[in-house]
This record gives C-alpha cells, sequence and structure tokens, in this order.
C-alpha cells in the first residue's frame, strides 16, 4: 500500500464528495428522506479543488494529487472525474456502517485516509453541495492535528507553506502556514478544467484504493441523536403584488422610510 | 437526570440576541459574546434573558478554531446544549468541538425545544418544505450549529432576574496560522444578525461597480446590507454580507432582495423575514414566488430612484 508515494515532493490530498446534483437533494420517500433517485455526480466545489491542486503540481510545488472521498460504492463516479481532470491516484473509504456517519466519524475517515496517501496538504471544499454542517473541514483538521484555513480563494505552496487568501467575514486577508494542514476552498478565483473525452474513457473502469472502516482502524461513535420525525411545512398561498418601477420605488420608499422611524 | 444547562457562544452582541432565541425558554443559560469588555455590553444586551453573561474581550470573532478552542472546551464540556453561530468562525470551532471533545453535530438549527426531556432540533431541509426533527438522548451534550429566525429581545421571555455579567481571561490556545496582511477597517454599516430590515444584492445587480449604490441606500434606511453567494464568491462584496445557508440567517420585518434570484441555499437564509420585496426583471424566480411584492423592474433603476427619493427626503 501507498508503495507510489514518492520519497521527497508534496501530496496534495482532494477530498471529494458524490452528491445529488441538478437541483434536487433529496427526495421525500415514505415518510422518511432519501438520496435514492436524485442524480448524483462529483460536487462541483470540489472540481475546484481538485483543479487547485492540479494547477499547484503543474507549478511544480507538489508532485501527486490523491482523491479521497468517503461514500457508498457509488461515489467512485466522483473519484473518476477527479481522475479524468488528472489527479494521480484515487482512494474511495466505503463501508455500509458508515452510511449516515456523523460529523466526527467523517471527519475521522477522511483525515485517516489522508495520513495513509502521505499527504501534506488536504484540500476540501468549504461545505457540500447537499447542505452539510460546514464544520467538516475544521473536524479533520482536528482529527490530524493540523493547521486550519478557511474559506481561502487563491493561493500557492513555497519552501513547505501555503500563503493564501482568505475572507472569514472581515475581508480577504492574506495569510501562511507551514504545512501539513487542512485547507477548504470556496469558488470564484479557480475554474475547473473541463476533461478530455480521451481521459473520461481512460478513467471510465479505473478501481480506486479501496478501505473499509475496519482497514483505517475507525469505529462509529453512537451518534447520540437520530432524526425522529420529518414534517411537511404548510406552504402558505402567496399571490404577490407586482408593481411597475415607478409604483416599486414609491413602494419601497414608503417601506423604508416607516422602518426608519422605529429606530 | 441532571438539568439541561444550555451554553451559547456568540461572536458579537446582536448574533447573541438572535441565538439566545433558539434556547427553550425553561433552560437554565449561560451565554459567552466573544470579542467584547464586559463594561462595553450594551443595555439591550445585558437585559437578555440568560443567567450569566460572560464578556470574552481577548477573542476576536474569527478567531481560529485552536485559538478559541482551548479557551471554551471546560464550559463546553459541562454543558448539555451548546448553540454557536453558522458562520465560519462558528462552524470551524464546531468541528474541532465535536471531534476534540466527541460531540454530536447538528446543524441548520432554526428551532429547539424539550420534549418528555429529550430535546429535539428542527433543521429545515428541501427548500423550506419540509422540516427534518432530531432527537437528542438525554444527557447527550451535543453542539448546535443555529439558523435563529427570532431574537430573543423579539420573544416575550419571562425573566426572574438580571443576568450576571462577569468577564473572563484565560487560557487561549495559539494559531498556527499567520495573518500577514488583514483588510483595512471595520466591516461598515448595519450587522446582518437580528438587523431589522436587510436590502440584499445578487447577480442581477450587474457587477461590482454598482454595489456602493446599495450601500448608500442601506445607510440611509439604517439597514443592513446583505448578498447572495454569487455576489460574495465574485468578490463584488465581503463574506460578512451573505445570507443564506452558508452566511448569516436572518428574519428582519423587511427584506429586500435585487437581483436575487434565490437559489435554495440564499432562501433557507430569509424565508422567514416578515415582508419580503423582490427588485427583479424574472417574476418567475424563486424569490418571487416567496415575495409579497415583486417590482418588475431593473435592479439598477429602482435603486437609483430610490436613492433619488430617500436623498430628497
Amino acid at each position: 500500500m501507498d508503495t507510489t508515494t514518492p520519497a521527497s515532493g508534496t501530496t496534495i490530498a482532494v477530498a471529494v464528495k458524490h452528491v445529488p446534483v441538478g437541483g434536487a437533494f433529496l427526495r421525500v420517500q415514505s415518510g422518511g428522506l432519501t438520496r435514492d433517485g436524485v442524480s448524483h455526480g462529483i460536487d462541483p466545489l470540489n472540481e475546484v479543488a481538485v483543479e487547485w491542486a492540479l494547477q499547484a503540481r503543474e507549478a511544480g510545488a507538489a508532485d501527486r494529487v490523491v482523491a479521497i472521498s468517503l461514500g457508498p460504492p457509488a461515489a467512485v463516479d466522483a473519484l473518476r472525474r477527479a481522475l479524468a481532470m488528472g489527479a494521480d491516484e484515487a482512494v474511495l473509504v466505503t463501508d455500509p456502517t458508515f452510511a449516515g456517519a456523523d460529523v466526527r466519524a467523517t471527519a475521522r475517515a477522511l483525515a485517516a485516509a489522508t495520513e495513509r496517501s502521505g499527504a501534506r496538504l488536504l484540500v476540501a471544499g468549504y461545505e457540500s453541495l447537499d447542505g452539510s454542517s460546514g464544520a467538516v473541514p475544521a473536524a479533520v483538521a482536528a482529527s490530524l492535528g493540523w493547521p486550519l484555513v478557511s474559506r481561502f480563494s487563491a493561493g500557492a505552496i513555497h519552501g513547505g507553506a501555503l500563503r493564501a487568501t482568505r475572507d472569514l467575514g472581515a475581508g480577504p486577508t492574506t495569510i501562511e502556514v507551514d504545512l501539513p494542514a487542512v485547507v477548504s476552498i470556496v469558488e470564484g478565483h479557480v475554474t475547473p478544467r473541463f476533461p478530455k473525452l480521451k481521459d473520461v474513457v481512460r478513467t471510465r473502469s479505473v478501481q480506486p484504493t479501496t478501505y473499509s472502516g475496519a482497514d483505517l482502524g475507525l469505529s462509529l461513535p453512537t451518534s447520540g441523536e437520530r432524526v425522529v420525525d420529518l414534517v411537511e411545512v404548510a406552504q402558505p398561498p402567496r399571490e404577490p403584488t407586482i408593481l411597475d418601477l415607478e409604483a416599486g420605488i414609491e413602494e419601497l420608499f414608503a417601506r423604508l422610510t416607516q422602518g426608519a422611524s422605529r429606530g | 437526570m441532571a438539568e439541561t444547562r444550555a451554553l451559547v457562544i456568540a461572536p458579537d452582541e446582536a448574533s447573541a440576541d438572535a441565538l439566545l432565541g433558539l434556547v427553550p425558554a425553561e433552560l437554565p443559560t449561560e451565554l459567552v459574546v466573544l470579542d467584547v469588555a464586559a463594561d462595553d455590553l450594551t443595555p439591550a444586551t445585558r437585559g437578555l434573558p440568560a443567567d450569566r453573561i460572560v464578556a470574552v474581550p481577548q477573542l476576536p470573532a474569527t478567531s481560529d478554531a485552536e485559538v478559541a478552542g482551548p479557551f471554551l472546551r471546560e464550559r463546553v464540556a459541562s454543558a448539555q446544549l451548546v448553540v454557536l453561530d453558522s458562520s465560519q468562525a462558528g462552524r470551524d470551532l464546531a468541528g474541532w468541538l465535536a471531534v476534540t471533545l466527541d460531540l454530536p453535530l447538528v446543524w441548520a438549527i432554526d428551532a429547539l425545544r424539550q420534549v418528555d426531556g429529550h430535546l429535539q432540533a428542527d433543521r429545515v431541509v428541501l427548500g423550506g418544505t419540509y422540516r427534518l426533527v432530531h432527537e437528542i438522548d438525554p444527557g447527550t451534550p451535543s453542539l448546535v450549529l443555529g439558523k435563529p429566525t427570532q431574537p430573543a429581545s423579539a420573544q416575550d421571555r419571562p425573566r426572574s432576574a438580571p443576568a450576571e455579567v462577569v468577564e473572563e481571561t484565560g487560557e487561549a490556545g495559539v494559531s498556527r496560522v499567520r495573518v500577514l496582511e488583514s483588510p483595512d477597517g471595520e466591516i461598515e454599516g448595519v450587522p446582518l444578525a437580528a438587523a431589522r430590515t436587510v436590502l440584499s444584492v445578487g447577480r442581477g445587480i450587474g457587477g461590482p461597480d454598482n454595489v456602493d449604490l446599495f450601500r448608500q441606500i442601506a445607510a440611509r434606511a439604517g439597514a443592513a446590507l446583505g448578498a447572495s453567494r454569487v455576489a460574495v464568491d465574485s468578490g463584488w462584496v465581503s463574506f460578512a454580507h451573505q445570507v443564506g445557508q452558508t452566511g448569516t440567517a436572518v428574519a428582519p420585518d423587511l427584506y429586500v432582495a435585487f437581483g436575487i434570484s434565490g437559489a435554495i441555499q440564499h432562501l433557507a437564509g430569509m424565508r422567514g423575514s416578515g415582508s419580503i420585496i423582490a427588485v427583479n426583471t424574472d417574476p418567475e424566480a424563486p424569490m418571487c414566488r416567496l415575495a409579497e411584492i415583486v417590482v418588475n423592474a431593473d435592479a439598477i433603476e429602482v435603486a437609483e430612484g430610490l436613492l433619488k427619493r430617500l436623498a430628497n427626503r
């Protein structure tokens, strides 16, 4: 295992998730939510992460990019997309007992797979498309004991450190962190490449390195919380009033000045 | 069974009010407000329905989790319900605490209640058409990332005594992330959390050069400036303004959406607003289906006309 890990040089791991795409994230089925019957693909934000890692490799700052996913066997599709884009290897952590894994379990699995890959940098999306907690990158960083850089948009690796721009709410900030580190990326600055058809064909039947929970020495924590109900929310029927430019300006003026009088 | 105690960790005073609004009124509650000295707390914050308010001036609101985490871990470990905000710093802190203290984490929670000694947490899913009800085992401390819809100050909550207010300093962690260059100055204008009027901008305003027009309107109307993810990710406005699943959840009396079509993630963060007015050239946009009034016109033309009216008031 991991015989391909270069003795020197930097490996970048990229977390990719197989998510419901195309608008519908979940479906209601016999009183519960299901992902069955909803079309799935790689989270588009993960393509941004893969692209950033590939560009780092092409710039000579890394020599290997490994895509890592935690999910059902079908998640191999998301990994193959990363391979078609140019990732060197793919790792799938899949285990039926991990279905519905919570933030802790997800983070520990990704952390263990990252460690095995020999990577010194894990790049993740800042949240996943299917309405995630957005807390997994931080939880992976805590599992690995590595520092975390959230929401970076652009950055480069130089001499064992990452220098990047991030925005946690106060505006763009330039930071630097020594590797190893976990980072989460936002959209907007890196445009993912579209894989060439020949690369899609070449990677169509590639099998990722696959680990079970036991392979990684993981056991699922007792979650302490569960979903007990799914309740339909009554939607009041709404027929909006349509206003044109002039009437709209007057209405907005009236509403905004009325609000101001109350402080 | 041990008495359930709630701990609210808020990055600022407005968020404190909003997050407290989620905590079931009957629970003894401790409120931690970051980035403020006890002497600087406003009377409004001091009047919030908490038993104890802990001001922590040494921790900035956007502290790294490895800085804030060690400071807060003991306090978190001894609470049963820990409510954090859904900002990136809040999520990072929650992730750090979940792994470090081995706690379950639920997110995007817009309601919490006690049912027969169990804590239930509601998460709005499928664009607000359904809510997922989580039940947390009694005695299991848990972390909740809140999406509050009604500030505590807007609820009629009985209070027995004024909150005890203390200031604490302690052992914070050291960040391994070096800040080389910070943005100048503070975020301008009214903060989003707990704002009573929000004016938000999206793709339909055309570009970054037009943002200032909306800033001026917001300033004149005493409103907070909000933005869609597209406007934030394109760099038109900073992340502090993002409304939605990822950014700040808001539930103002009035929400005006300029040129925002209404992605599910955005709607999730503002659908609890009292009145929604959509300014959009596409009356079929999801935002317009949620709105009470649709101004079917170009966002810039409306904004220019509105600013003129406000300026001549």
